[in-house]
């Protein structure tokens, strides 16, 4: 089975690659257009010795798929022949050299201009290396935590606004390993978010309502989602400045703490408000948002405990029912928590998700592009909002 | 009755791992060793400590921060009386396990503890329990909890690893290259190849990393097979033109078919380097055209290596023509399957075997029906008259059969791999069930009746015969394009077999297998109790061998070929229709 999901992989890349490539020779010859060449040399950025193989690939820019492909020669030089007037893209790539346009600055790259007076030969692609983030993810007794969620944030200030995302999702290998490699240079930040193999949170359901810290205290632990280097605050992450070429280690040690408890129930006697579900989220760095894992058992009708929770700040979702001319009704609640130890929870509290509506309108009277979205962010909770814009701009 | 051990239905659906455990792991009778006696300072309140080490079964060290779990099998556990001394009633439910961490020495301990027979667990990353590697198996670690209880030794079995390094033919790491392990793993006593899953947390043991490396770790000892699934791969030219060459599914050490391939075997703990050289095969070109189904319907069709692998780059089939046209990356021949259904829904097969080593055009697949093999279950009884008065059975020309049922169920088990398995369909109507094996590809089949009894009904299989084969002595041999009716014979005249293992240790629990000299491919296990004792209904009346072993793990015991070393230390045993037999059995020790 593995292997036929592959071949269906490879064959969507095979349709890709088959794209009728544009023959130079194809442009009507006419006595105004000469053909003329983009040559060059392909040399490693940091030393500027030459790199041999590299695949150099331009494309127009009135026809941006069609691509020309050319491998650089064991002195790096490489050659586009007869190629039609015009403007073109040029990008090279190679084994250590992660694809890169020509002469890269910012989101900027540089074009080739063809045609007579232009020059588009002896170009000196300096292709920078690629750099990669690996590290060892341990616990408190430097054992190797298997299967630790890696992640690796990358700060861009490519809009003039410096945002931080989401930039890969790794795991730990058996030895606690991860990697991330290709990357080019930047400032990155690794979190780690995992649980103890070994945690066992037993509810305290079945005895007195008080929320007692359980005697399986040694293995009712969580580990807080940890930055490099050492620190659970997403503030106090250390920016991981990667030039080109470098091959980074931050490794990461991972602290169990003592797990929380929390009683969820409706404090009002007079509401009749069931409670369905909970979640809990948690703002990483860059305000990019996780779910937490945690184990949530029904303790009595209406009343769930939460349990394996890292100590932190979390946004607290709660599904409740609630009976409604005849029928039930659902909604979800809202609410912040700084959870620091075990306690009750009144589910009632917080506030019920309002609903916004509007349009999008756009100045040109078009539909909107399809890929539009619409994003809501809430700058004290974190919590965001997505949706597609729909095809007649009004959103709900 | 014929009663099918619930061990024996667990075994069948649990896979076991092969070879090479065998030689390695200790005989779970070893887990456990006798060792000082615990006092309890609350010992007239009846509370116990139980304490021990885990160990490494390799090297004997410690292990520290193993997870020890212990589960109560017949009494509730108890928190130790620290934890709430103020509810005197707070107790897990029964279900509930109650565990600990072992210190930097390995050490455990458990306090409080009600007298109880428990049974201990140990867990760790990077370690086997005795329970995982033996899955299916019931022989217990059973520790009586009580004055005299013992210190515990359990050993934590490690896993093994293979890394390596994939290449290309100038020796540079070639990345994203997936590399797939089959287990030779043991199911129903039978060998039989089946590919790991992998993890999908680790997904660097998935693909090679950009130095061509990769780790697969959590590996139980056994024999495995290794495949490096060469596409996409990163460094090849992706832009332009078609490839003229490309990388073939390569199995270690650097064959096309998996019958070449070398198997790795693992003991436990090891560490393996496995590494490739991939070598670019030129991609060639099959065209020709498929007949014989309804205009316009799709057909499936698929180009597989002898291996059962997929080794179309790219396929086309245009449903209004029957052409079809495919670029393959085989070294050697190229299986080309075409599936379809006809107007009535019906399955349409067809396959051909070329040489792919250079393009074939104007290939002609004409799609038949697919092979389908009639069953006919006859069912002779000697305990109900011609009327009988159970309900939903009814006799059809002198013999009993059930109305609105089957009697059987039948399953194929194919011997070669990349088959699937089969099972009988029920067809017909409520009042004419008719049994069929649809769909069936030439090929070897290991066949598998089980009879639907019930607590009234109670059959053995007599006899399953197909084409002249008796099916219990030999396998099933299926040709291309012919079929004949399957033969089953059920009968209600069955014998009992109960009897004792004897072992010089006397520590009670044992695998017993009983093989039937006339159906050497069928035998029946269950599972002695503590005392030795077993007993096994339901068998065909005839001559009989019963082996006794201490573990099963790594025994192919479905065939004859390894059971017949053990042939002398076997009890042998006639069995007569309708009447109980006992026997005394010596236990076969198979050893670590």
């Amino acid at each position: 089975m593995l292997s036929r999901s592959i071949c269906l992989l490879f064959l969507t890349l095979g349709l890709a690659a088959q794209q009728p490539v544009a023959p130079a020779s194809a442009a009507p010859p006419s006595a105004a257009s000469r053909s003329f060449q983009i040559s060059g040399t392909v040399v490693h950025a940091l030393n500027s010795e030459p790199i041999a193989g590299a695949e150099v690939v331009i494309a127009s820019t009135s026809t941006p798929n069609q691509l020309q492909t050319a491998v650089s020669e064991a002195n790096g030089h490489f050659l586009f022949k007869d190629v039609a007037p015009g403007k073109y893209t040029l990008a090279a790539k190679h084994r250590g050299f992660p694809q890169q346009a020509f002469d890269v600055h910012g989101p900027f790259s540089t074009g080739i201009a063809v045609g007579p007076e232009k020059t588009s030969e002896n170009i000196l692609f300096r292709l920078k290396p690629e750099g990669s983030i690996s590290g060892r993810v341990t616990d408190e007794q430097d054992d190797p935590i298997r299967n630790a969620a890696v992640m690796l944030f990358a700060r861009h200030s490519d809009t003039g606004e410096r945002t931080t995302d989401l930039s890969i999702h790794g795991a730990t290998d058996d030895q606690g390993y991860y990697h991330f490699g290709h990357l080019p240079a930047g400032t990155y930040f690794v979190a780690v978010s995992a649980r103890p193999w070994y945690a066992y949170h037993d509810p305290s359901g079945g005895r007195a309502a008080k929320l007692a810290t359980t005697d399986n205290s040694e293995l009712d632990v969580a580990y807080p989602i940890t930055y490099y280097r050492q620190t659970v605050e997403p503030e106090a992450a250390t920016p991981i400045t990667l030039s080109w070429g470098d091959h980074l280690t931050a490794d990461i040690s991972l602290r169990a703490v003592p797990a929380i408890h929390l009683r969820l129930s409706n404090q009002n006697p007079n509401s009749s408000l069931g409670i369905e579900g909970a979640t809990l989220k948690q703002t990483l760095i860059g305000g990019n948002v996780t779910f937490v894992e945690t184990q949530i058992e029904n303790i009595s009708p209406n009343v769930i405990e939460i349990s394996g929770i890292p100590p932190g700040r979390y946004d607290m979702g709660v599904e409740t029912s609630k009976e409604k001319n005849g029928g039930i009704s659902t909604n979800s609640r809202h609410q912040t928590l700084n959870v620091q130890s075990n306690g009750a929870v009144d589910a009632a509290a917080g506030s019920e998700l309002a609903t916004v509506t509007g349009a999008v309108i756009f100045d040109d009277q078009h539909n909107p592009p399809q890929e539009a979205s619409l994003q809501l962010h809430n700058r004290e909770s974190g919590q965001q909002f997505e949706i597609p814009v729909p095809p007649k701009g009004e959103f709900d | 009755m014929y009663r099918i051990p619930s061990c024996f239905y667990f075994c069948s659906v649990a896979f076991f791992l092969l070879a090479g455990a065998s030689a390695f792991v200790p005989p779970a009778k070893a887990q456990i060793n006798s060792g000082t006696f615990l006092s309890s300072n609350e010992a007239e309140k009846s509370f116990y400590t139980l304490s021990g080490t885990v160990v490494n079964s390799v090297t004997g060290e410690p292990v520290s921060r193993a997870l020890v779990q212990i589960s109560s099998n017949q009494a509730p556990v108890f928190h130790p009386p620290t934890a709430e001394e103020d509810d005197p009633n707070a107790f897990d439910p029964g279900d509930r396990q109650h565990a600990v961490l072992t210190d930097r020495e390995g050490r455990f301990k458990f306090e409080g503890l009600p007298p109880m027979r428990t049974t201990l667990i140990a867990k760790k990353p990077g370690f086997f329990n005795q329970q995982e590697l033996n899955e299916g198996w019931p022989r217990e670690n059973h520790v009586d909890v009580g004055p005299d209880s013992p210190a515990v030794v359990i050993k934590l079995i490690p896993e093994a690893v293979i890394t390596g390094h994939v290449v290309d033919a100038n020796g540079e790491p070639l990345e994203g290259v997936i590399i797939r392990i089959s287990g030779l793993l043991r199911a129903n006593g039978r060998k039989q190849l089946q590919a790991l899953q992998q993890e999908q947390e680790q997904p660097q043991t998935l693909g090679t990393n950009e130095d061509g490396e990769f780790r697969i770790a959590t590996l139980a000892p056994g024999t495995y097979y290794l495949a490096a699934v060469p596409y996409p791969i990163r460094n090849q030219p992706q832009f332009g033109k078609n490839p003229t060459v490309a990388y073939p599914v390569t199995y270690y050490p650097g064959v096309a078919e998996f019958s070449e391939a070398e198997p790795i075997r693992l003991a436990p703990g090891q560490r393996a380097q496995m590494d490739f050289t991939l070598r670019q095969t030129p991609v060639t070109s099959l065209a020709g055209v498929i007949t014989g189904y309804p205009h316009g319907q799709e057909a499936d069709v698929q180009f597989l290596n002898q291996s059962g692998d997929d080794v179309a780059l790219e396929k086309q089939f245009d449903p209004q023509t029957g052409k079809f046209e495919a670029r393959i990356v085989a070294a050697g021949l190229c299986t080309i399957k075409a599936d379809a259904k006809d107007a009535l829904e019906r399955l349409l097969h067809a396959e051909l075997t070329v040489s792919a080593t250079t393009t074939v055009k104007n290939l002609r697949l004409s799609l038949a029906p697919a092979l389908s093999i009639p069953i006919v279950v006859r069912v002779e009884t000697t305990k109900f008259q011609s009327e009988p008065q159970i309900e939903g059975v009814g006799t059809i020309g002198g013999s009993v059969v059930r109305v609105g049922s089957v009697p059987a169920s039948v399953n194929l088990h194919p011997i070669d791999i990349g088959h699937p398995d089969l099972t009988a369909n029920v067809e017909g109507g409520p009042r004419n069930p008719l049994l069929v094996l649809r769909n069936v590809e030439a090929g070897k089949y290991k066949v598998e009746v089980v009879p639907n009894n019930s607590n009234d009904l109670s059959f053995y299989v007599k006899s399953i015969q197909y084409g002249g084969a008796d099916l219990l002595r030999e396998e099933l041999t299926v040709t291309p394009g012919q079929s004949s009716t399957m033969e089953i014979v059920l009968r209600d005249d069955s014998a009992t077999l109960s009897g004792t293992v004897q072992s010089p240790e006397n520590d009670g629990q044992a695998a017993v297998l009983v093989v039937p000299d006339y159906a050497p491919l069928d035998p029946k296990m269950t599972v002695a109790d503590d005392h030795g004792d077993f007993q096994i209904d339901g068998l065909a009346p005839g001559e009989y061998k019963v082996f006794a072993f201490d573990r099963l793990d790594g025994l192919e015991y479905s065939n004859p070929d390894v059971l017949s070393e053990y042939a002398s230390k076997a009890a042998q045993v006639s069995l007569q229709p309708n009447e109980k037999t006992t026997v005394r059995v010596d236990l076969i020790p198979r050893g670590e």
